[in-house]
């Protein structure tokens, strides 16, 4: 057979195809190595969500549980992050707790990423960065930025509509991937309610008295910069708001409307015995009048757009030339946090709880993230 | 679980026929820009055959 001009450069075209494969194929990989988070000196134990439902060992829905236990007894309060994978303030302050907390009274259980599938892809059309690198003392951390959904690859195909259960409500058919849509969950049910049972598993074996869960919000949403309370959160949510406004630091308030379901302030709070909070924070990359979407913006905040478009009275937060950088927005997370549980402990002294140790707004608004993330094993 | 086994196996099979006919007609093509262009389909359809499980 003689080999023609044509064959030689199909050769050629062949193996460019194979060589882009490679490399774009080891990059889309690279979504599928977990997060190195380093457990900070008051980590007492880790635990898998799996051994509190064993269902789910060995898939993309097992995740860390790390316990934080002081050394004087009082109140178990936990913290949610990573439920939404691309609103890196919710995991990325609870990583920092992680790193950094030592507890003094009570215990402290946190799981800084909830929905291990997000982490595994980022949201289609979206041009979101694969992951964020934050500078630290000792080198460049990276961590994935997924998406707000989980993998379609660990739940096919998404129904047409996605009815919650139990209420029976109705939702588009990509909301079954969505973890804060999911709960309380069901052993036998989809991906994302596997998931959602075992982290009320969790609640209920550890009795957790207080729970906060960290997300992000678009800045055109009408709920952000803000707490959301279940009924029995709402004296605690309401003391917050006032301490945090009296300390000029703006946030709103809302109370979970008891007819949208499956979200984890208002399923965990009717289904287990634990005061359920949820905190939103500004992030510009979730927008929809964002401009240049890439590591830049999920790191600064900062966007042109949505300078303009709080000039128009389009967005429910002050948006100016300094945006809201992810420092900000981690900080925001741990000082509401603070004082959500100093005002629980206030209210509930045989359940009081302390923990030290914590970045407050200011110290990561001065030193960044980077200062506070430890060094890699 | 058989059951996604079985449309994936399925979907498999079919990935594989195309890019037998898209490789085969990679071959056949004198244009070089038009073989140029067909690795915008192999390159996809390649990551799905690999990747996707």
């Amino acid at each position: 057979m003689q080999v023609g001009l044509k064959q030689i450069t199909a050769i050629a075209v062949l193996c460019l195809a194979v060589i882009v494969s490679m490399v774009t194929g080891r990059s889309f990989m690279s979504m599928w190595e977990r997060d190195k988070i380093v457990p900070g000196p008051g980590v007492t134990k880790i635990k898998m969500l799996s051994e509190y439902f064993p269902a789910l060992e060995g898939s993309a829905g097992d995740t860390a549980v790390y316990f934080l236990e002081g050394s004087e007894p009082g109140g178990t309060v936990s913290v949610m992050g990573g439920t939404h994978a691309d609103e890196p303030s919710g995991w990325m302050s609870a990583i920092l707790i992680v790193e950094n907390a030592v507890v003094k009274k009570g215990r402290l259980i946190v799981v800084p990423q909830c929905n291990q599938s997000g982490f595994t892809h980022s949201y289609p059309q979206e041009a979101y960065p694969q992951r964020i690198d934050i500078a630290t003392p000792h080198g460049v951390r990276s961590f994935r930025f997924g998406s707000r959904t989980a993998n379609p690859i660990h739940f096919w195909p998404d129904p047409e509509v996605y009815v919650h259960y139990p209420s029976g409500q109705n939702l588009s058919g990509d909301e079954v991937r969505n973890l804060n849509r999911a709960y309380p969950g069901r052993p036998l049910g989809s991906f994302a309610e596997r998931v959602a049972f075992g982290i009320k598993a969790v609640l209920l074996s550890e009795k957790v008295d207080l729970n906060v869960d960290l997300h992000e919000a678009p800045p055109e949403y009408p709920f952000i910069n803000a707490i959301g309370a279940h009924e029995r959160g709402k004296e605690i949510a309401t003391l917050v708001a006032m301490e945090l406004q009296a300390e000029k630091i703006s946030i709103g308030l809302e109370l979970s409307p008891p007819r949208f379901h499956g979200l984890t302030y208002r399923e965990l709070g009717d289904f287990t015995p634990a005061i359920c909070l949820l905190m939103e924070t500004a992030n510009p990359i979730q927008g929809r009048l964002r401009g240049v979407t890439d590591q830049e913006l999920a790191l600064q905040g900062q966007d042109d757009f949505y300078v303009q478009a709080a000039r128009l009275g389009r967005t429910f937060v002050p948006f100016d030339l300094n945006g809201w950088p992810l420092r900000i927005r981690v900080g925001r997370h741990l000082s509401a946090l603070l004082k959500i549980w100093t005002v629980f402990s206030d209210l509930n002294q045989d359940k009081a709880f302390v923990a030290e140790n914590i970045p407050s707004l200011d110290e990561l608004r001065e030193k960044g993230i980077g200062y506070f993330l430890k060094a890699p094993p | 679980m058989p059951t996604y086994y079985v449309i994936m196996g399925l979907y498999s099979i079919l990935l594989v026929y195309i890019l037998f006919i898209l490789i085969w007609n990679l071959f056949d093509c004198e244009d070089f820009w038009e073989q140029v262009v067909a690795t915008f389909v192999i390159v996809p359809l390649l990551l799905r055959l690999v990747l996707i499980k």
